[in-house]
């Protein structure tokens, strides 16, 4: 067996084995020590054990994983993000759908403090849905519109996938995170102009809201977001005018979010010790799937099998446009199946270097893959916002109701897909301008 | 049987206390840098190295074990929907026994490159003032991963007895996970 | 026999081409009986190899002193002496001289550098320089008035010592945030060589560069080191092959890093970058710092790293440097120092007993 052979053979089995529901991490850490050691002995796969995971954990960069995960913990159980929704909502009551428009721009919000899109969904999910239901919107939209706006959370900065993928590829986290935050605003204009559309359409899907709300009630919503404003201005104003780095953004974001809370009297041990576990436990659960990866990119590396299959793909003489559109597909795929980080952390070692031939920046690349996998989040049959929007909404509303409700987002997010690859420059644009 | 439930939830809660500290000391220790470096022109020299050599290494191994307590290793289930429960909990089991066979390893090798580091007084150079001690940092991969491999191990022994196990009083049989799909909690 | 060449950097970068043309001149010179496979960046990073060429990971690793000074205080100590080649009047070829320096004093005149390599389970064969240090800033520095309360990114002590000395506040962060820090103002400069105006696309973002301050240079790198294992299983001709290989790249990386500096002298010139000295007071106040600081950075090595002879090591040091100044003297192309770095040192080097 020649030892790229045994490096096929080994992936084969990994996938095997995380099909059978065995965590991924455990089963990266397994597999990809077995394959060092079927290729290259013992004492290197041991060697291999002992030195990746410290040197992969002490990372300056990776810090800003706790450090942005807190924050968002911090704003969501000191409740902090509560006033956006009604804010929204009084502002923009007389929309076609004005509730739905509502909360994906709350979602927008609160991605502002969070880096993950779960997080979000769940956040907004449980303020609008049952705002939404009073009103009888249609539960389709109403829930499939948390779901998607959730994704948001993922793109405007911070975003935890990110973060991990400039680890991986190497790539400034700054310039990501200007990309991602172009597509996240594109994905808000497009979701809120899919919502209008659909509800002029057919107006029994959303009926009017007829309160009006006078100016003063305006202006007092207004004040409730002070809290979430401040701290999202404190963070980008001082980003943006060079008081700290974006790796250092996260600390200064949960250090600020610990501020607004306490001087809103919303600070408590029990908020603090909540957010905190939160955060170790989700950080140490995806460093487990993280060293998993970075053993199986040594693994690839040493039995030549991702350099076969990427020559393999780029010997087939594909046209860059086509190999995307392939790598596109797999996301697609892989999305509707997997976890995003996960997903991203199993292939990267072999999809990196094929998309790097093929010409595209990891800028570019680590911002589109981001959408991918949030469509990911959305698809059936694992989508987990979904998933997520199902255990905070009333027993009555079906999974299929909430998939229903979905799939006109992700018509979207693939026409917003489909815009990136035609115009890269709407995702290199601004890192370029600014750096 | 009790006394071994309650000492595996002292040490996962002292492991959580021992992460969530750092997580904060982190915050802190960032900000504060940040802040001196703007306000008074007077960074705290080995900040970076603090974080990614000290907070980084106790925030993602310490909580290893409570990340098993919760069930917060992400695993696919999309084909084991499609499967009968019995042979479903048989996947489950093994996937604990994988980690109690991950952890171990990881325990004893990251041990044997602690003592290695202790041995040689392991330092790291810091820009702006004396070289900083990392040695000890190497000693908190092996009890964190030690710590989660016993908890796999009384994982295991719960779910092969059907004995509920995590935390609160309300837990579910272990290997039962499955049942309660619309538990997503942690996220 | 195949050996797996291990190095945190891009294949396309100046140690990656580097690293193609050894394994080039190894296979050749050993008739084919040795070939190296190279590694870019995937096998294992900057701060994995010391340790993963130890435990065999890789046969040949990049390896980095700086990121484990106690392993090898000794050559550590060398990079520590970085500030004379700011005492004399410039010649140059600086950083290709201490390259040379570094090398021939390891090889040759100090045999507790080689066991502490050997230690380490690895066999020292050479190592390389950066070109000299300057300071890629966001609008010109030149005098203790502009110096005053500029923050600058530094990568070593000395040169984080140096710069408090002269009013600046010093900062640290990783290289690679450089481009992001200077574009949005969280530092004014970065202490680097004028190669990374292109390796890390800083032309963008930096508009001026003080060429003479702080000077000093990288030196603390072993390039091709190769695990003692690996090493003794070979035979004396293979050996030898990989001796010649050794000076070869080590004359490239050195060189390469050497000649970036002049192209990168253009670069700056069509980005509108000014190259500017730093004036009397500054210079004179950057060597009087030179000057005052040894002392105690070699008592720091005694206390610290228990080296008890670093006065010696110093003083030997300076006259090895100061003998490379002339020897590099002629030498205008990659290939003579290459000659220069084989016949000098490597070629002395006897493959039946060195390492064994
Ligand atoms: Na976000
Ligand atoms: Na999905």
């Amino acid at each position: 067996m020649s030892e790229i052979e045994i490096g096929l053979y080994f992936v084969v089995f990994l996938m095997t084995l995380i099909l059978l529901r065995i965590p991924i991490g455990f089963a990266l850490i397994a597999v990809s020590f077995c394959g060092i050691w079927a290729l290259m002995g013992w004492r290197i796969a041991w060697g291999s054990l002992g030195i990746i995971p410290f040197h992969f954990a002490s990372n300056w960069v990776l810090s800003s994983v706790p450090a942005f995960l807190f924050m968002g913990f911090i704003c969501y159980h000191a409740k902090l993000t509560e006033g956006l929704f009604t804010a929204a909502r009084v502002w923009l009551s007389g929309l076609p759908g004005g509730l739905a428009v509502a909360s994906i721009f709350g979602c927008g919000g609160f991605a502002a403090v969070t880096g993950s899109s779960v997080a979000c969904s769940a956040a907004m999910g449980k303020i609008a849905v049952p705002e939404m239901t009073r009103y009888n919107y249609d539960p389709s939209l109403a829930t499939g519109t948390v779901a998607a706006g959730g994704t948001i959370g993922a793109l405007i900065p911070p975003s935890l996938i990110m973060i991990l993928y400039s680890v991986m590829a190497q790539a400034p986290v700054g310039k990501l995170f200007l990309g991602g935050l172009v597509v996240g605003l594109i994905t808000v204009a497009a979701y809120v102009t899919m919502i209008i559309i659909r509800v002029k359409l057919n107006p029994s899907l959303a009926p009017r809201v007829t309160e009006h709300f006078p100016l003063s009630v305006k202006m007092a919503a207004l004040g409730k977001t002070a809290p979430i404003l401040l701290i999202i201005m404190g963070v980008f104003g001082g980003l943006f005018s060079g008081l700290f780095t974006p790796t250092e953004a996260g600390a200064i974001g949960a250090f600020l979010s610990c501020i607004v809370a306490l001087i809103s009297g919303r600070l408590s041990l029990d908020v603090i010790h909540k957010a905190s576990v939160e955060t170790i436990v989700t950080t140490s659960s995806i460093l487990v799937i993280a060293v998993g990866a970075s053993l199986l990119t040594r693994f690839l590396a040493l039995s030549g099998s991702g350099d076969a299959l990427s020559d393999a793909i780029l010997g087939m003489g594909a046209h860059p446009l086509m190999i995307i559109f392939g790598v596109a597909l797999i996301y697609l795929l892989l999305g509707m199946f997997l976890e995003p980080v996960g997903a991203m952390m199993l292939t990267l070692p072999v999809v990196l270097p094929i998309v790097n031939e093929a010409g595209y920046s990891a800028i570019w690349f680590g911002v589109f893959l981001t959408k991918l996998l949030e469509i990911g989040m959305l698809s059936p049959p694992i989508g987990m916002n979904v998933f997520v929007i199902k255990g905070v909404v009333d027993k009555s509303i079906s999974l299929g109701t909430i998939f229903r409700g979905v799939s006109w987002f992700i018509g979207c997010d693939l026409m917003i897909v489909a815009l990136v690859v035609a115009f890269p420059a709407i995702i290199l644009f601004l890192p370029n301008l600014v750096g | 049987m009790g006394t071994i439930r309650k000492t595996i939830r002292y040490m996962t809660g002292a492991m959580g206390f021992l992460g969530s500290a750092l997580v904060i000391l982190l915050v802190l220790h960032v900000s504060a840098d940040v802040i001196l470096r703007n306000v008074f022109g007077y960074p705290i020299a080995g900040t970076i190295e603090v974080v990614s050599m000290v907070y980084m290494i106790g925030i993602c191994f310490l909580p290893l074990a409570l990340a098993d307590e919760r069930d917060a290793h992400i695993s696919v289930e999309v084909l084991t929907e499609l499967m009968p429960p019995g042979v479903v909990r048989w996947l489950i089991i093994a996937g604990t026994a994988l980690g109690i066979v991950v952890m171990g390893f990881l325990c004893w090798r990251t041990w044997l490159e602690a003592v290695v580091q202790y041995r040689k007084g392991a330092v790291m150079i810091v820009a702006g003032r004396d070289p900083i001690i990392t040695w000890p940092s190497y000693f908190l991969l092996p009890l964190g991963f030690g710590l989660s491999a016993l908890v796999c191990v009384w994982k295991i022994f719960c779910q092969m007895t059907r004995r509920p196990f995590g935390p609160g009083d309300d837990a579910l049989p272990a290997g039962m996970e499955l049942v309660a799909k619309d538990k997503i909690e942690n996220v | 026999e195949t050996l797996k060449y291990a190095f945190g950097y891009a294949s396309a970068s100046t140690v990656g081409i580097a690293a193609d043309d050894y394994a080039a001149a190894v296979k050749e010179r050993s008739g084919g009986a040795v070939s190296i496979r190279n590694f870019p960046m995937s096998l294992l990073s900057l701060a994995e190899t010391g340790p993963g060429l130890r435990d065999g990971m890789a046969d040949i690793g990049y390896v980095v002193a700086a990121l484990t000074p106690k392993d090898f205080p000794r050559y550590m100590l060398m990079q520590d002496l970085q500030l004379m080649v700011n005492l004399q009047e410039p010649r140059g070829k600086e950083s290709v001289a201490y390259a040379g320096a570094v090398i021939e004093y390891t090889l040759t005149k100090c045999p507790e550098c080689l066991s502490e390599f050997q230690g380490q389970n690895q066999v020292y064969m050479g190592g390389a320089t950066s070109s000299i240090n300057m300071s890629l800033c966001t609008k010109p520095v030149r005098t203790l008035d502009e110096l005053k309360g500029m923050k600058i990114r530094v990568s070593h002590a000395v040169v984080s010592r140096l710069f408090t000395e002269l009013g600046a506040t010093p900062v640290s962060f990783p290289a690679n945030e450089s481009y992001e820090a200077l574009s949005q103002g969280v530092v004014d400069c970065t202490q680097l060589s004028l190669p990374e105006l292109t390796n890390m696309s800083l032309a963008d973002v930096v508009k001026a560069v003080t060429v003479d301050l702080p000077g000093g240079l990288s030196s603390n790198v072993a390039v091709n080191n190769i695990n003692l294992d690996a090493w003794r299983k070979l035979n004396d001709d293979q050996r030898a092959a990989l001796l010649w290989g050794a000076s070869q790249i080590s004359a490239d990386i050195t060189w390469g890093y050497y000649a970036d500096a002049i192209t990168n002298e253009k670069v700056a010139a069509d980005a509108n970058i000014s190259l500017v000295n730093g004036d009397a007071a500054a210079m004179e106040k950057m060597r009087e710092f030179a000057r005052n600081d040894l002392p105690g950075t070699l008592e720091g090595y005694k206390t610290t790293f228990g080296v008890a002879n670093a006065e010696t090591i110093a003083s030997e040091f300076q006259d090895m440097y100061a003998k490379w100044l002339d020897l590099v003297e002629p030498v205008e192309s990659r290939d003579q120092l290459r000659e220069l770095f084989w016949t000098q040192m490597f070629q002395n080097v006897d493959p039946k007993t060195y390492g064994m």
